[in-house]
């Protein structure tokens, strides 16, 4: 926060942004919200983080960091819900996309608390970037071989066959891979079965095509300013 | 060329900047360094797409002079038009500007190019925004974009910026554009280019190239972002069930591992490991010797049949001379070079049928004093670069 304090550090607000704007996609789509909805509340958090970077001084015995985005992020998700045209569209009854996805997210507030949501998004967040890590650490056929046997439930041969190694070297790839991951979130390991959390957080990621989105309209917001 | 975003001439100047025989219509894209327009010819009524990049002071290092070496390069170097290559028509120069006239780029939304307001050039970039394309296209734009690096490689180029929006869709054949960045293959070429698309170990040699197109194939084949390489996602299941997507997969591999020792050599290298039938195995470590031995001795092969095909008549020999700043004449052994028509050459130019020698190169520009650019040996220098001492 430090870093971002200097609104010309851009690369700060890279990593940033990079780091922290999946966490806050996949907490508005795990409140029901559209993908649509989930974008403008992407942009929204980091434009107001971004107007209050002198303001907020990061102060550890105030509280954690996920504390604070937590809280902006879930204003930003109720802001949205209590907007006029959003109320209309849910009370005239006009099942239309905007409307469906406004029932979605009154369902998905009453099955799980606001603050359960956030510290499953956040702690989502944190093993893709985990994962992220490790992915770059490692060679691509080994990463590869951990993602098609470990993720997509490939058998040793066939992860052989598409990336060229042997099936002895794809087991020692992928066993070599989740070490990394534990090694580096070794939290985790006490509350479960790692690659069941990793797949739990990897059904939230946002789609390609949402990221090239996403992407584009934060830069061109954050850079204009 | 990326999609355009903002008009830097515009703020600079009143209306389009003036390019002799055509009329800009508007800008439709931003290259490395200039802007693209599209263009109509005043006396054919032809589109054209041409890059215009702004002309700086004499001698400053400017994209201009970069740009104005690496098409000198290019025409030297490349024999012969390649179909997977954009065709430049024409080079010129205003007051403030370089220009250079390319066919213009497909319709992004279908079609060939045309002067509607809703334009957009087709590029692979744009049509990566949809999603992974399908197995067939994946290989056959492959082929394509491997195609026209090999001329390149084959011609002792490196692109050094090959990424989707460098490849233009024109009559729908895919073509590598944007050579702002091509130059000869030599151990110290700088690290230019684009980052995401640039190899770990920085050596922009021809193997960054491998690595770059490698990145390409697999943004065609996952449909994710490059920064997301070697993720799947999604498509993990569709390239497990198809032939032709599973080798695609293990071509982009093979070029792009982290040492560039052990990429393909070269755009044809992977050309033709892409028409190897079946499985590519990985050959046991005293096979990869007998490997390495009978590759060795088949590149010899080639470059000696290469060197006796595409040489130039004995004694005579091609050389470009490019200087800053440019417009400079150039005398061999104190002997001002001059054209069949008897006009002196300036920089940048290739002065054709050399007598191959060792000789003084000198340079003069304007009321400067002639200076020494030292000694080649014309038989091994394909292209002379010299900047006034000064500079």
């Amino acid at each position: 926060m430090e870093r971002l304090g200097d609104g010309a550090n851009a690369l700060a607000w890279d990593e940033f942004f990079e780091q922290y704007w999946p966490t806050i996609y996949g907490f508005a789509k795990r409140r029901g919200c559209s993908e649509h909805t989930a974008e403008e509340i992407v942009q929204e958090v980091m434009l107001t983080i971004f107007q209050h970077r002198d303001v907020y001084q990061y102060d550890p015995a105030r509280g954690r960091f996920r504390g604070w985005l937590g809280t902006v992020v879930r204003n930003k998700v109720a802001e949205h819900r209590r907007r006029p045209a959003n109320r209309l569209r849910g009370v005239g009854g006009n099942l239309d996309k905007d409307s469906l996805d406004n029932c979605a997210l009154d369902q998905a507030a009453d099955q799980q608390a606001p603050d359960d949501a956030w510290e499953a998004a956040f702690e989502g967040g944190l093993l893709l970037a985990l994962l992220d890590v490790v992915r770059r650490e490692s060679n691509a056929r080994a990463y590869l071989a951990f993602e098609l046997v470990t993720l997509e439930g490939l058998s040793g041969g066939e992860a052989g066959r598409l990336t060229g190694l042997s099936r002895n070297a794809v087991y020692k790839a992928n066993k070599r891979v989740i070490g990394r991951l534990m090694d580096l979130g070794a939290t985790y390991r006490e509350k479960g079965q790692l690659a069941d959390r990793i797949k739990q957080a990897l059904k939230h990621r946002p789609p390609a095509a949402v990221e090239r989105s996403v992407t584009a309209q934060v830069q061109q917001t954050m850079y204009s300013r | 060329m990326d999609q355009h975003q903002t008009n830097s001439f515009s703020g600079k100047e009143q209306g389009p900047p003036d390019v002799p025989d055509f009329d800009l219509i508007r800008p439709v894209g931003r290259g490395g360094f200039g802007e693209v327009w599209l263009a109509t010819n005043r006396t054919t009524g032809q589109l054209r797409a041409i890059k215009i990049i702004p002309l700086h002071e004499p001698g400053q290092t400017s994209p201009a002079a970069r740009e104005i070496a690496s098409l000198t390069r290019l025409q030297a170097n490349l024999g012969r038009h390649h179909s997977n290559l954009v065709t430049i028509h024409h080079v010129g120069k205003t007051a403030r500007h370089l220009f250079y006239v390319m066919d213009p780029a497909d319709d992004v939304g279908g079609g060939p190019a045309s002067n509607k307001p809703n334009y957009q050039p087709a590029s692979l970039q744009t049509r990566l925004q949809a999603g992974p394309l399908s197995a067939e296209l994946c290989r056959d734009y492959a082929c394509q974009l491997l195609a026209g690096l090999a001329s390149l490689h084959a011609a002792g180029m490196v692109h050094r910026d090959v990424k989707p929006a460098n490849c233009l869709f024109v009559d729908g054949q895919l073509k590598l554009a944007d050579f702002g960045l091509v130059t000869e293959v030599h151990p110290l070429v700088s690290r230019m280019g684009t980052q995401k698309y640039m190899p770990p170990d920085g050596r922009m040699d021809i193997r960054a190239d491998v690595y770059a197109a490698g990145l390409v194939i697999y943004e065609m084949i996952s449909g994710l972002p490059v920064n997301d390489f070697p993720r799947l996602g999604h498509q993990a299941n569709c390239v497990r069930n198809n032939l032709a997507l599973a080798k695609l997969l293990r071509l982009v591999l093979h070029a792009c591992e982290r040492v560039p020792e052990r990429r393909p050599v070269d755009a044809q290298a992977m050309l033709a490991e892409l028409a190897m039938p079946g499985q590519i195995a990985r050959p046991s470590p005293g096979r990869r010797l007998l490997w390495a031995i009978c590759t060795a001795a088949m590149v010899a092969m080639g470059t000696l049949a290469a060197w006796n095909f595409s040489s130039s008549p004995e004694g005579v020999c091609d050389v470009s001379f490019v200087t800053q700043p440019y417009e400079a004449k150039i005398y061999l052994d104190g002997v001002l070079q001059c054209d069949p028509k008897g006009n002196a050459y300036t920089t940048p130019c290739t002065v054709r049928n050399l007598r191959t020698r060792t000789c003084r190169v000198e340079f003069e520009y304007a009321e400067l004093p002639r200076w020494d650019a030292g000694t080649y040996d014309l038989v091994r220098t394909k292209q002379i670069v010299a900047h006034y001492p000064d500079q």
